[in-house]
C-alpha cells in the first residue's frame, strides 16, 4: 500500500496593516508555485478564520509553515485558534533587518522587495524540507 | 483612536486571483483615497486581536469585498458583529467590466484596472452616506 507524504500547509500572516506582510504573501506564492510545489499547500488565512472546511482540514491534517511578517505573529496566532500543530515559523521582519533590504511600498515592492521575497521563499522552501523530513 | 467614517474589510483572499484583486483596492482606498477617511481592516490582525480593528469594526459602517462564492469577508464581519451597509461581489464586477485580472501572484493590467474601477465604486458608495 502506498503511503500517502506528508505536505506541509503554508501560511502567510497576510498582513495588509504593514508593507512586510506583502512580502510575507508573495512568498508564500513562491513557495507554492515554483519552488515545492509537490510537498505544499497553501493556507488562504481569510478563509481559515471564515471555517472554510478545505482550510480546517489543511490545517488539520498537516503541520503547517507561517510566514510571519511581523513580531505580532498574527499567522501563528490564527493557526493556534484551530490547533493547528506549527512546524516552522519565518519571521520576514528579521531577514529584513538581517539583510537590509526594503521594499518600497505596499503595492509595489520594488527591486529591494522582490530580492527579500525570493531570500524568504529560499528560507521557507528550506524549512518546508526540514519539515517534511527530507530533501526536496 | 480617532474614529474614521467608515471600515473597508477586503478578503484579501490567496487562493485566487480576485482575492488579490481585493487586497489592491483595500489599498488604493487606504493610499490614493484618503480623502474618504476609511479605515482599511486587516483581516489577520482583526482575527489575532492586533491594534485596533476590533473596536473599529464594531462602532463604524463597513464595506465588505468578497472574492468568490465562500464570501469569507462578510462572514468574517459577522463573526465580529461588524455592521456592513455595503456588500461587493467581485465576480459580478468583472462582468460589468469586463477585465479580468491575470493571476494570484500578478494580477496584470486588467486586475489593476479592475481593481481602479471598483474603489471608484466604493469611493461612491462612501460619499452619498
Amino acid at each position: 500500500m502506498e503511503v500517502a507524504k506528508k505536505k506541509v500547509a503554508v501560511m502567510a500572516c497576510n498582513g495588509l496593516d504593514q508593507i512586510l506582510g506583502t512580502v510575507a504573501r508573495m512568498a508564500a506564492y513562491k513557495v507554492l508555485d515554483e519552488l515545492r510545489t509537490e510537498s505544499t499547500v497553501l493556507l488562504c488565512p481569510p478563509a481559515l478564520i471564515a471555517e472554510v472546511e478545505e482550510d480546517v482540514e489543511f490545517v488539520r491534517e498537516n503541520p503547517v509553515l507561517v510566514i510571519e511578517g511581523c513580531k505580532h505573529e498574527c499567522g501563528r496566532k490564527i493557526v493556534e485558534k484551530f490547533d493547528g500543530e506549527i512546524g516552522g515559523i519565518v519571521r520576514v521582519d528579521m531577514h529584513a533587518e538581517k539583510s537590509g533590504l526594503n521594499p518600497e511600498s505596499m503595492r509595489e515592492l520594488g527591486s529591494e522587495g522582490e530580492r527579500l521575497v525570493e531570500l524568504i521563499a529560499e528560507t521557507a522552501a528550506n524549512e518546508v524540507d526540514r519539515i517534511v523530513g527530507g530533501a526536496p | 483612536m480617532r474614529k474614521q467614517r467608515i471600515c473597508v474589510l477586503p478578503c484579501s483572499g490567496m487562493g485566487k486571483a480576485l482575492g488579490s484583486v481585493t487586497r489592491e483596492i483595500g489599498l488604493i482606498i487606504a493610499e490614493e483615497m484618503r480623502e474618504l477617511d476609511a479605515h482599511l481592516v486587516c483581516p489577520s490582525s482583526l482575527t489575532a486581536d492586533i491594534g485596533d480593528y476590533g473596536n473599529a469594526i464594531k462602532r463604524t459602517p463597513t464595506i465588505v469585498i468578497d472574492g468568490c462564492v465562500e464570501k469569507c469577508a462578510t462572514k468574517i464581519a459577522a463573526q465580529n458583529g461588524a455592521d456592513v451597509v455595503e456588500s461587493i461581489f467581485l465576480p459580478k464586477m468583472v462582468g460589468k467590466y469586463r477585465l479580468k485580472p491575470k493571476g494570484r501572484y500578478d494580477i496584470g493590467s486588467e486586475g489593476r484596472m479592475l481593481a481602479h474601477r471598483v474603489s471608484e465604486d466604493v469611493a461612491t458608495v462612501i460619499k452619498k452616506m
